[in-house]
């Protein structure tokens, strides 16, 4: 916009030539004052005004760049070294003397620095991070890497591998070096594409692949099992060792020891184990912690536990539509497994305010979906609320589905459902035994559904979804294309009506229940504002105050505390980290490297990035301060032409 | 001692027309619009006021002057008997001679002096013939006898002094003519009249002077030593002393036609140093000559020029 003002320019040149007057002969008495100097000073007067309308002509351009604030790319001649190091801190850096080799590697190939050399330390994980920037404290950089210890997370090698590459490119200097400080392992270099080149200029130099540890075993997950007569936890473990390994299992509550027993792992399987605990009271809430003997990596042979409770599931079902029949075989189905003997589900109906997200909603009334219910159900939806909705057709609810961008289209046939989901969660049950239960079922009022989002779990005879699922918000819906009536369907009569949706509602529920099971790097959501403490970590941390949501860095138990209530939460590492095996398909890494950059000292004259150049050079002040200098200039140069 | 006519008043004021009363102020724009030259000259003349002069020479006067001793050869009818018979001494009696005086008004008539500039009323031509004019009716007036010459590159036209007041109108018909000289040098015309003029004549030179100066120089010089009297009347435009052109363009010489391509902005400064380096020089060749010069700008009233120059003329005589 402002460069445009600098068209401006034609002015002054307009006024240039519009001063050039005819050139009309004239008389005059005599020419012998004139002679000598005319010519002379006649082409000196020319040449000033040309330059006063140049001068002119440049203030105008001056300002309008000034105002423009343009991008000069500044160049800059390179000079000294800069050295990154990336350090890889996941938890397969934990292995016993892995570190301390990388690290010494890792200095002796930073080697000294010369003055106005930088160094940077950059972690790896969680995410890419400067943990000091570049700077000309060497040794005081240096000193850092040396206190640092590795962590529990897990490794991605590609994203800090370019970003710290990009960086260095960007910073000037004559040599740029990235260090790679990292064990090469097979898992962090999964994904990459190798294809991908650095940018020119940066120097990688890379470790060896460091070989695999002769023992290594991890507690994969560890699960808490209430069945009566066989209480106790199921842990699973996975052996990486290539020999057949013994450990001892051992089971603890705080200080006290459970349960404990030896175990036999098979070299590369996953091996299941249980621990009884008999004695254990049912309804304890202390946190469990699995310990195995620990080997070449200890960080991953302990896991920790926090029972959830045992109480029943709460289901919200809405009132019968009114003209409708009058037997209600969804709540009688919903209030028939109150007794279910480990799934208890109990029913009410939907509270006036905030429908708890831990229960689940089965929705069949049109008035569900008209205020004030229907604030309700958004609001329980988006924070993460399960539900059930069996349609009717009813204008408010093909209102409600279209705001989901879902529309139903009525059926006149009979219909049955087929194609159903196998490996989805709700089905699944039913289709390791026999899914001919769900395929005679006969529907004579029915509708399809059609939405892009919605995942069909069964389908009519067009294959359009009659079941299907769709996610609103945090929350998650099953639409059902009929309703849970006689006159509309056989499957109240069947057998299978009180199964399917007991399961249906169980496994909702179980999905709508706060996970007590975190894994490292996870982001916990919590309940508003409160403290974060730990419990059984190592090392400790202090307490500290959260609000919504908290990323733990350490396996362990912690405990949340607000004003209402207290919560455990167990964090375990990731299992795919305790594979240590390394890449053994050549150094395909290498390929990355450009070749101009390999062990070759660049004096690219490179442009530094735009905030960079604007940072280092104000730009704008110079044009500014070169504007009014010419304009004082052309002011006095003016005035010497028109004097 | 005056004899005839009145002192020159004292000065009322000091601008340019301080020898006049407000009422008698000359009107350069009514004088150039006057239809003849005879016109403009008595218009500039009632506006001009009278002077007279003494005679240098000493003859045969009624006016008793001194007494000077005898030498042989004197006239005999000069001696006063009376003192030689108190004194015993031969004394012879002196008297003043109330004598005609010559005026001869030589015009330049080269290409330049017609120049006439934007802020001029008349050109320099007509400017110079309208003071001659005056000054020929001012001496008849006085019973002067007045001559005329046109002098420019050629040979000058001259009309012999005589004091008749017939004789005006030859002088005026002289000075009227519409010779204009386009080649030819103004001194080595000038110096033709040496020889023509009588000796112990007034010259007024009415001219711009733009010639050899070392040349004018030595005409002047040769009319002096004729016993002449000379004055100069240097005529310049306010164009010329100012060089005030306001728009650019080919100037073209009105005596050799050259012509020069000119911005009036670029070369104002270098124009008026050289101009009044002329002037200084001019001065200077008139001041060796022992001659009056008197700069007139045509856009001011001659009046004051001539009644300074009269003023000075007269505290000499």
């Amino acid at each position: 916009m402002f460069l445009l003002a600098g068209a401006a320019v034609a002015l002054p040149v307009f006024l240039h030539l519009l001063r050039r007057n005819p050139r009309e002969p004239m008389g005059f008495p005599t020419l012998r004052f004139l002679k000598s100097v005319s010519v002379r000073e006649t082409k000196r007067h020319r040449l000033r005004r040309l330059l006063v309308m140049l001068l002119r002509c440049l203030v105008l351009l001056l300002l309008a760049a000034a105002f423009a604030r343009p991008y000069l790319p500044r160049f800059t001649t390179d000079t000294g070294r800069v050295v990154v190091i990336a350090i890889d801190n996941s938890m397969s850096m934990q292995v016993a003397g892995r570190w301390d080799r990388l690290r010494d590697w890792a200095i002796e190939q930073a080697g000294k620095g010369e003055p106005g050399d930088r160094i940077g330390l950059m972690m790896m994980n969680p995410q890419p991070s400067w943990l000091k920037n570049p700077n000309t404290d060497w040794d005081g950089t240096l000193l850092a890497l040396r206190a640092m210890k590795p962590g529990f997370t897990s490794t991605r090698y590609a994203p800090p591998l370019a970003l710290a590459a990009e960086m260095l490119s960007r910073m000037p200097a004559k040599k740029k070096e990235l260090i790679w400080m990292a064990d090469q392992q097979l898992a962090g270099w999964k994904g990459t594409d190798f294809s991908k080149k650095l940018p020119d200029g940066v120097s990688v130099k890379f470790p060896d692949p460091l070989p695999v540890p002769r023992h290594q075993a991890a507690i994969n997950t560890a699960e808490w099992d209430n069945t009566p007569g066989s209480r106790g936890v199921t842990v699973s473990i996975r052996s990486y060792s290539a020999a057949p390994d013994v450990r001892k299992l051992t089971l603890l509550s705080g200080s006290r020891t459970i349960a404990s027993r030896s175990v036999e792992l098979t070299p590369g399987a996953v091996s299941r184990f249980a621990l009884p605990a008999k004695d254990e009271n049912v309804s304890s809430s202390l946190p469990l912690r699995i310990e195995m003997d620990p080997d070449d990596l200890p960080a991953d042979d302990v896991a920790y536990l926090v029972r959830g409770e045992s109480g029943k599931l709460s289901v919200m079902l809405d009132e019968m539509p009114s003209g409708k029949e009058k037997t209600d075989y969804l709540g009688i189905a919903l209030e028939s497994s109150l007794h279910h003997p480990t799934e208890p589900v109990s029913t009410a109906s939907p509270p006036q305010n905030d429908w708890p997200v831990t229960s689940v909603a089965v929705l069949r009334n049109p008035d569900s979906f008209r205020n004030p219910a229907l604030r309700n159900l958004d609001q329980f939806l988006n924070r993460g609320g399960r539900a059930m909705i069996f349609l009717d057709g009813s204008p408010a609810q093909r209102d409600w589905l279209r705001g989901k961008q879902v529309e139903i289209a009525g059926r006149d046939s009979v219909e049955s459902l087929r194609d159903w989901a196998e490996e989805h969660t709700l089905i699944a049950p039913f289709a390791k035994r026999s899914l001919l239960p769900l395929l005679d079922l006969k529907f004579s009022k029915c509708w399809s559904l059609n939405g892009d989002s919605l995942i069909p779990l069964a389908c009519w005879s067009d294959n359009s979804p009659g079941i299907a699922e769709l996610s609103v918000g945090a929350g998650k819906v099953v639409l059902f294309g009929f309703e849970p009536a006689r006159e509309s369907t056989t499957w109240p009569l069947r057998p299978s009506f009180t199964p399917f949706l007991h399961h249906a509602v169980v496994t909702l529920g179980q999905t709508a229940a706060p996970a007590k099971s975190w894994k490292v790097g996870e982001s916990i959501p919590l309940e508003g504002a409160g403290t974060w403490k730990t419990l059984d970590v190592q090392p400790p941390a202090p307490d500290r105050e959260v609000n919504g949501s908290v990323k733990p860095m350490a396996p362990g138990i912690y405990e949340f505390l607000n004003d209402s209530k207290k919560d455990l939460f167990a964090v375990n590492i990731v299992p795919e980290e305790s594979d240590l095996r390394p890449w053994t398909d050549g150094h395909p890494w290498l390929d990355m490297v450009s070749p101009r950059s390999k062990n070759v000292e660049t004096d690219i004259m490179k442009p530094l990035a735009h905030e960079e150049s604007e940072r280092q050079l104000p730009l704008w002040w110079w044009l500014l301060a070169a504007a009014i200098l010419t304009l004082l200039a052309e002011m006095a140069l003016a005035n010497r032409t028109s004097a | 001692m005056e004899k005839t006519g009145q002192a020159p008043p004292a000065p009322q004021d000091a601008g340019t027309d301080r020898f006049l009363a407000p009422r008698e102020r000359l009107d350069l724009r009514m004088l150039a619009e006057l239809p003849d030259l005879p016109l403009r000259s008595r218009y500039l003349v009632e506006s001009l006021i009278k002077s007279s002069h003494r005679s240098s020479r000493r003859g045969c006067g009624i006016e008793f002057s001194d007494y000077r001793a005898y030498q042989a050869g004197d006239d005999l009818r000069r001696v006063d008997w009376r003192l030689y018979a108190r004194a015993d001494r031969i004394y012879l009696k002196r008297f003043e001679e109330e004598t005609q005086m010559r005026l001869i008004l030589a015009l330049d008539v080269s290409a330049s002096m017609s120049y006439r500039g934007p802020r001029a009323t008349m050109s320099k031509g007509d400017f110079a013939r309208t003071t001659l004019g005056a000054m020929a009716m001012l001496a008849v007036r006085q019973n002067d006898a007045v001559g005329a010459a046109l002098v420019g590159g050629g040979f000058p036209d001259y009309v012999r002094p005589r004091s008749s007041s017939a004789h005006l109108t030859s002088v005026f018909s002289l000075l009227d003519s519409d010779r204009v000289d386009r080649q030819g040098s103004f001194p080595d015309s000038l110096s033709m009249l040496v020889e023509t003029i009588p000796s112990g004549s007034i010259i007024v030179i009415a001219s711009d002077f733009y010639d050899d100066t070392e040349n004018l120089g030595n005409t002047i010089g040769q009319l002096r030593h004729r016993g002449n009297d000379v004055i100069g009347l240097q005529i310049v435009d306010p164009s010329e002393a100012d060089f005030d052109l306001e728009t650019n363009g080919i100037l073209v010489d009105l005596e050799t036609g050259d012509e020069l391509p000119v911005e009036p902005d670029a070369v104002r400064k270098q124009y008026l140093e050289a101009f009044r380096a002329f002037q200084g020089e001019l001065a200077g060749v008139f001041s060796h000559c022992g001659v009056d010069l008197v700069t007139m700008r045509t856009d001011e009233s001659p009046v004051a020029a001539l009644s300074t120059y009269l003023a000075q003329r007269s505290t000499r005589i």
